[in-house]
């Protein structure tokens, strides 16, 4: 199937602060869409409406042609994965297994099938984590932790993944490890992968498409080269950057100068 | 091929801990039911093993009564030990299943059934039959009804307000709290205005005891006590789940605050119908869980029925210490419970290099 | 510099002198004014200055109020506690606060020369300091609990209250019934002694016994004439266990239940005893010996109802010629004089 995601036209408001002003949005299979921005300007809001986990005031989210609102919680969460930003803060303690094994939930009633198992196990070390499976997930790193969390939404079975800020507590070594990891998933289970993120060169390195929010608008969607142009940066970030066209890869290289 | 021997081997792994698991429940329940059989023993009059077995049989099927036993044996046994035994087993499991139900489904390792506010609720509606003889039935049950009575207001309160503005466990926790204090503050009132007779009546109230263990109560509180409890284990993978926060768990096809509020009237509905007729006792509660907790893990599909058989033991080993230390005098349980709970309790968060809540 | 030393401390030491002797002469004029004074020890061993006799009393203390009635001095209460509603001039005095915690303020505002807190507690001892801080003298009384303990309490309020021949008459009514009994079953060997189950007070705790021979019951019970199968347990008022009361299986059943009005009447509390599995079996239910008396009718100048009660329900062939409710009503006017009771502070299990 060609589309999985779009959203079309959707606004939220935080008691009288606006936060999503009609955003669109198109979302295709086997691509990696990035959501970049500054603070504040929507992008978790965006990827928690997608998700159905807030409502939004007007507009629609479709998955595969069908209104999110219209599908049960249940068959929402076989389709939508989600990898929450924050790290994991499990109050109890729960094994990596356990952990996961929660991603299949909406296929589980009360037992545990064999093939939940295999599932799960399969994540597992398709993630190169098998051996910390029966290790307290308040012992791991950040970096195993945002693994564990991929490995939840995973099991979910997903078409489409929301990633919010899957880097932001990793060093440079597990942001690139996790980020590589979540592409080549992307290409061999065809996923869709919506991604909120901060690092704009990391985001110019791994995205099909970046979309831009300003203050809950949509400012500019499309390749990495077309959007993270230092007109665009300045005039979103308020920030005066340099950008190189190839940092030696082939990918465009982003310079911060100085605030504007 | 090597791929799938480890995959094969993660799930070899999850399965016999999974076994491990039910083994230790299954360890914990046969415990239980030792020291109920050691309890069953442990009395006034001197009972052999054999007698109270044959009271039991003769109890059960009539027609095998050889009359060799006296009537004050077959009251010891039937009407006065085994009531009382069954009555701590079934409050043990009451009170384990609402920690652990309250603790998973707001989040917090702190909660017990103080924490919303009933058990003073409970003390309030004993303090206005007590001292205003104020209640909706009269006689021997005043006390006990009003004190179920103002545990249901309690929950009336704090379920409106968590209506009113979202099952976020700030707000259940806020609410209870100050709930709480309103209760305790109309108790403060009540003691204030009460002579000396009906302070040391609600001073006795207030002290937990499970002496009023009989058949006609079991028959009110079993039914009630089992069927929530089922009903809160049947929830584990929502509170697995929710216990790794409330938006993963939305994501996840779980309408959490639904789930909140069943869990929470469940809970409230065993604490009323335990407490009110047994006073106070709040710690087990609190502890059952984490002891389960420590020893098979967070996963409420086996912490459940882990925490149940550990409170079980808790109120029954309390009981059973309640009711012959000091024979043929009694201590309350509620002194007994805190006073070998409390010291193993903090044994256990001694003896581990961490605490496995973080 | 030495001498300045010594001039600064002796100018210190003149102006302590000064301070310490201007209370004391301030003092010593009072006394002067004052008619009469009484110092007595009260049950905390503290000595206690009061006016003699007080003119307006504040009485926590319920069976220290029916002494005082009793004494003929009833014109001298001027503020009583929220419960002590039994007739209606005691109605009519003004209230100060619950038993155990009474408002400070009101006392001092109706200028109480004599306060009598209640007969337990601990709050008692705060409201005694903070009446000693505005030189209210507080008279500590314990609950009056035995025929002794009463003698003696009658005589102290009677020195009191310059009432010594009332006082007198008192002791006289009260030796009467003492040695009406004492005379009765004095001769009794212990084996014609009945075994008796004395469950106390709290409805919460159904298996609480009399477990101390000082406990108010048991004080009463066994100069009555009773065995009490608990008074020798090692604690007052202890819950017993269940089995253990079968196995003792006594010949009679007491419980005295703390309130005074009981929904359904004590007829309803003695059914639920003689239902209860662990009683049902034993003998005082068999023969239907299960008697009921409220826990105020054990202690002040009501004990003497009590007393009798017990003796009567204890040996009833010794005692035909005497009926408890009539003793009730002896008291009552010996207390009350003509006035008629609103609320009744005591009463008992009918069975004669």
């Amino acid at each position: 199937m060609a589309m999985n995601l779009e959203v079309r036209g959707i606004s939220f408001r935080y008691g009288s602060i606006t936060a999503l002003d009609g955003v669109d949005l198109t979302v295709d299979a086997g691509e990696i869409v990035s959501i970049v921005g500054p603070n504040g300007s929507g992008k978790t809001t965006l990827l928690k409406c997608i998700d159905n986990i807030l409502r939004p005031k007007s507009g629609v989210a479709l998955i595969m042609g069908n209104d999110i609102n219209k599908l049960s919680l249940k068959e929402i969460s076989k389709t939508i994965g989600y990898v929450p930003q924050t790290s994991v803060r499990t109050i109890f303690p729960f094994t990596v297994f356990d952990l996961v094994l929660m991603g299949r939930k909406p296929y589980i009633s009360w037992e545990v099938s064999k093939r939940d198992r295999r599932i799960v196990a399969e994540t597992l070390d398709f993630l190169g984590i098998s051996e910390l499976a029966m290790r307290y997930v308040s012992e791991l790193s950040g970096g195993e932790q945002q693994k564990v969390l991929l490995a939840r939404a995973l099991a979910q079975e997903p078409r489409v993944l929301l990633m919010d800020e899957p880097t932001s507590n990793l060093d440079i070594k597990h942001q690139l490890e996790v980020l590589s990891i979540t592409k080549q998933m992307v290409k061999e289970k065809s996923l869709a992968v919506v991604m909120a993120i901060h690092d704009l060169n990391l985001a110019c390195r791994f995205s099909d498409r970046i979309a831009m929010l300003k203050r809950g608008k949509l400012f500019a969607v499309g390749t990495p080269e077309e959007v993270l142009t230092e007109a665009n940066i300045k005039e979103v970030y308020e920030v005066e950057v340099k950008v190189f066209k190839d940092d030696g890869r082939g990918y465009p290289y982003i310079v911060p100068l100085s605030a504007a | 091929m090597n791929t799938d021997n480890l995959v094969q081997n993660i799930e070899d792994i999850y399965s016999s801990s999974t076994r491990r698991k039910t083994l230790v429940i299954i360890g914990i329940i046969t415990t239980d039911v030792a020291l109920a059989l050691v309890s069953l023993r442990l009395g006034a009059l001197p009972i052999t093993v054999r007698k109270i077995a044959s009271v039991i049989i003769s109890k059960t099927f009539p027609f095998l009564d050889n009359n060799s036993l006296t009537l004050f044996e077959r009251v010891a046994v039937i009407d006065i030990r085994l009531p009382r035994i069954i009555m701590a087993i079934v409050c043990g499991i009451g009170f384990a299943a609402t920690g652990t139900a309250m603790q998973g489904v707001l989040r917090n390792p702190l909660v017990s059934s103080m924490t919303l506010g009933l058990t003073q609720a409970a003390g309030f509606g004993a303090a206005l039959a007590i001292v205003l003889d104020l209640g909706l039935i009269g006689g021997r049950y005043l006390i006990t009804a009003n004190s179920f009575l103002l545990c249901l207001v309690c929950l009336g309160f704090i379920y409106g307000i968590v209506r009113l503005r979202g099952a976020s466990p700030e707000t259940v926790i806020l609410a209870g709290i100050a709930i709480g204090f309103l209760f305790s503050a109309m108790l403060s009132f009540m003691e204030y205005i009460a002579s000396e007779e009906q302070i040391k009546e609600l001073v006795f109230w207030l002290m937990g005891g499970i002496y009023i263990a009989s058949w006609p109560i079991l028959a009110f509180i079993t039914p009630v006590i089992s069927i929530s409890t089922v009903v809160l284990w049947r929830h584990s993978w929502n509170l697995n789940i929710m216990s790794a926060g409330e938006e993963v768990a939305r994501s996840l096809g779980i309408n959490t605050e639904q789930v909140t509020r069943m869990c929470m009237v469940l809970s409230a509905l065993i604490t009323a119908t335990i407490i009110s007729f047994t006073g106070i006792i709040g710690f087990i509660c609190l502890v059952a869980p984490h002891i389960a907790r420590m020893i098979i893990g967070a996963d409420h599909r086996f912490l459940f029925p882990a925490s149940c058989a550990v409170g079980a033991l808790l109120l029954l080993g309390a009981d059973t210490i309640s009711r012959t230390l000091i024979f043929p005098a009694e201590i309350p349980v509620g002194i007994t419970t805190s006073l070998i709970g409390i010291p193993f309790f903090l044994y256990l968060i001694i003896r581990r290099r961490r605490l496995q809540w973080q | 510099m030495k001498s300045k030393k010594v001039r600064i401390v002796s100018i210190i030491l003149m102006m302590v002198m000064l301070l310490v002797s201007l209370p004391i002469a301030c003092y010593a004029e009072e006394v002067s004014i004052k008619k009469k004074m009484i110092t007595v020890i009260d049950d905390e061993e503290q000595y206690v200055e009061i006016a003699c006799p007080p003119r307006r009393i504040v009485v926590l203390h319920r069976e220290a109020a029916d002494i005082l009635y009793a004494l003929g001095c009833k014109d001298s209460i001027v503020g009583r506690s929220m419960r002590m509603t039994t007739v209606p001039s005691l109605k009519a005095k003004k209230v100060v606060g619950g038993e155990a915690a009474p408002a400070v303020e009101l006392i001092m505002k109706l200028n109480a020369d004599l306060v009598i807190p209640s007969g337990c507690g601990s709050l008692r001892y705060e409201l005694r300091d903070k009446l000693a801080s505005v030189k209210i003298p507080v008279l500590m009384m314990n609950h009056i609990v035995g025929i002794d303990e009463l003698k003696a309490k009658v005589s102290l309020l009677g020195l009191i209250m310059d009432k010594r021949e009332v006082a007198g008459k008192l002791l006289e009514f009260i030796d009467n019934y003492y040695e009406l009994v004492r005379s009765r079953v004095k001769d009794l060997r212990p084996d014609q002694k009945p075994r008796v189950l004395f469950l106390c007070g709290h409805s919460k705790s159904p298996w609480g016994v009399h477990g101390s021979e000082s406990t108010r019951a048991n004080k009463l019970l066994i100069p009555a004439g009773g065995i009490s199968v608990s008074a020798n347990l090692p604690y007052f008022m202890p819950t017993a266990s269940q089995e253990w009361c079968m196995q003792q299986n006594p010949d009679i059943i007491y419980y005295d239940p703390f309130a005074r009005n009981i929904k359904g009447g004590l007829e309803s509390i003695r059914d639920e005893i003689m239902n209860r599995p662990g009683l049902k079996e034993t003998r005082a239910v068999r023969e239907g010996k299960v008697y009921v008396c409220t826990w105020s009718s054990e202690s002040g100048l009501w004990q003497i109802v009590g007393f009798v009660y017990m003796a009567k329900s204890l040996h009833p062939e010794l005692f035909e010629d005497i009926d408890p409710c009539e003793v009730k009503q002896e008291v009552a006017r010996l207390i009350y004089g003509e006035e008629q009771m609103i609320n009744d502070p005591i009463s008992f299990y009918k069975w004669w």
